[in-house]
């Protein structure tokens, strides 16, 4: 009996080579569309200095920057606009800023230089920031897809900090079990307990003092600060005061001889925190003309200043003397929420009791007599 | 003429005086276990001032502290 074609000598089907060339093919096609997507996509990377999983939220002032690339080349003419938002609630640890949880903090809007864009900003509280990035292109120059991406930072808690809780619960768990113990051995030593436990927070209320901030709300306020040349710069807050969870939109007008400047300005922002005696936050812009909107979230409730310089971009223009408007600005803080509160004080309370408890069996010393009944 | 010095008690005396009068719970047969209680309750309220009010002048006070500690909420 003969073999047919598509058998082997063993009676197994034989591969149809017409249909594997045909399948290497559309393999290699697959690949060659996919490589020339990503080669004329519009691609974005965010880097950080320091790297991101090295910053430590509330110390370390990071600059971000963002290049985007098209075709394979940095883009340099596009629209950049940016929003960060801080990362969402945690489920068992609160923050040190649960009211900026999962709210907008930042929201630019620039030119790209070079195709990148960075700013420098302190970030707040450890977790999963957002990054939403939004290109567009602009009149006059080469069109593109316009594109959204996102992107996400996990920021971790600062070494130093972790160990202060370790510090904290430890601590809470030693008080505990000196107490337990205390309790279950002597009734001499518990007078002299209890003396201790009143004594405290009546010399720590003694010793707090501090100053109680106005928290006066007013909707705008405007600061003009005129050049030379008829150039004038003019910027408005809007609210006059910050509030922690919310943005603040700063109106920035540069304008020569009365009218809005109708040409490519650059501009820097800077918001410092006066009270810690450092900046929170750092960028230069370039906008298409004298006029913009940036809107930013203050993280502290505390005073801080204001530093925006404008000037124009063009090389022509050089000669002309930046404009800088500097303002304080109150940042009312509010409270964390009840439930955060009395979370992380079960939390710290359990430690305290469980420490009691373990305190209580320790066997450790010997039980006086004629002490009170246990229940 | 100088005022004759009024002889002060001595610190142990004093913390004696201050322990016998603060000697609650015995006097009023308190048992072990609500002495736990209180003594947790206390201690609630303490982490309560430092930690977690929002009385201004507290507040301010343990503001840097509270931030040190990377779980207390703050503003």
């Amino acid at each position: 009996m003969s073999l047919g074609k598509n058998t082997l000598s063993d009676g197994a089907p034989r591969p149809n080579a017409s249909a594997a060339y045909r399948w290497a093919a559309s393999l290699g096609g697959l690949v060659l569309l996919l490589w020339t997507v990503e080669a004329f996509a519009i691609t974005v990377s965010l880097s950080s200095s320091p790297p991101p999983e090295t910053i430590r939220p509330d110390h370390d002032m990071a600059r971000v920057t963002l290049a985007v690339q098209h075709d394979g080349q940095p883009l340099t003419h596009g629209r950049v606009q940016v929003k960060v938002t801080a990362p969402p609630q945690p489920k068992l640890l609160s923050t040190d800023f649960p009211v900026v949880e999962a709210t907008t903090l930042l929201d630019l809007t620039s030119d790209l230089r070079d195709g990148t864009f960075s700013f420098d900003y302190l970030f707040p509280i450890r977790g999963a920031y957002t990054f939403d990035v939004d290109l567009q292109p602009v009149a006059g120059a080469p069109e593109f897809t316009p594109a959204t991406v996102q992107k996400s930072w996990q920021i971790h808690e600062s070494p130093v900090e972790i160990r202060n809780v370790w510090l904290l619960v430890l601590g809470l768990f030693f008080l505990g079990g000196v107490f337990g113990l205390v309790l279950a051995r002597s009734a001499h030593a518990k007078s002299a307990l209890i003396l201790t436990v009143i004594l405290v927070p009546t010399a720590l209320g003694i010793r707090a003092e501090g100053t109680v901030r106005a928290q006066t709300e007013s909707t705008k306020t405007q600061h003009v600060v005129r050049g030379e040349n008829g150039w004038a710069l003019q910027v408005d807050s809007t609210p006059a005061q910050g509030t922690v969870g919310k943005q603040v939109r700063f109106d920035i007008v540069l304008t020569k001889d009365g009218e809005v400047y109708a040409e490519a300005t650059e501009l820097s922002l800077e918001l410092y925190h006066i009270e810690d005696g450092k900046p929170i936050f750092k960028t230069a812009l370039l906008t298409p003309t004298g006029e913009t909107s940036q809107q930013l979230q203050f993280f502290d409730g505390a005073p801080h200043r204001v530093m925006i310089t404008a000037h124009p971009a063009h090389p022509d223009r050089a000669a002309e003397k930046p404009l800088q408007a500097v303002f304080e600005m109150e940042v009312n803080g509010i409270h964390p929420p009840l439930g955060v509160k009395l979370r992380t004080l079960a939390l710290l309370t359990s430690v305290l009791t469980v420490g009691m408890v373990v305190g209580w069996f320790c066997p450790l010393g010997s039980k006086e007599t004629g002490g009170a009944p246990i229940c | 003429m100088r005022d004759r010095e009024v002889p002060q008690p001595s610190a142990r005396r004093q913390f004696k005086y201050v322990r016998r009068q603060l000697n609650i719970f015995r006097r009023y047969h308190v048992s072990t276990l609500q002495q736990g209680l209180i003594l947790i309750a206390a201690c609630t309220l303490i982490l309560y001032t430092v930690f977690f009010t929002n009385v201004p002048a507290v507040h301010d006070f343990f503001h840097e502290l509270r931030h040190v500690m990377g779980i207390i909420p703050c503003h």
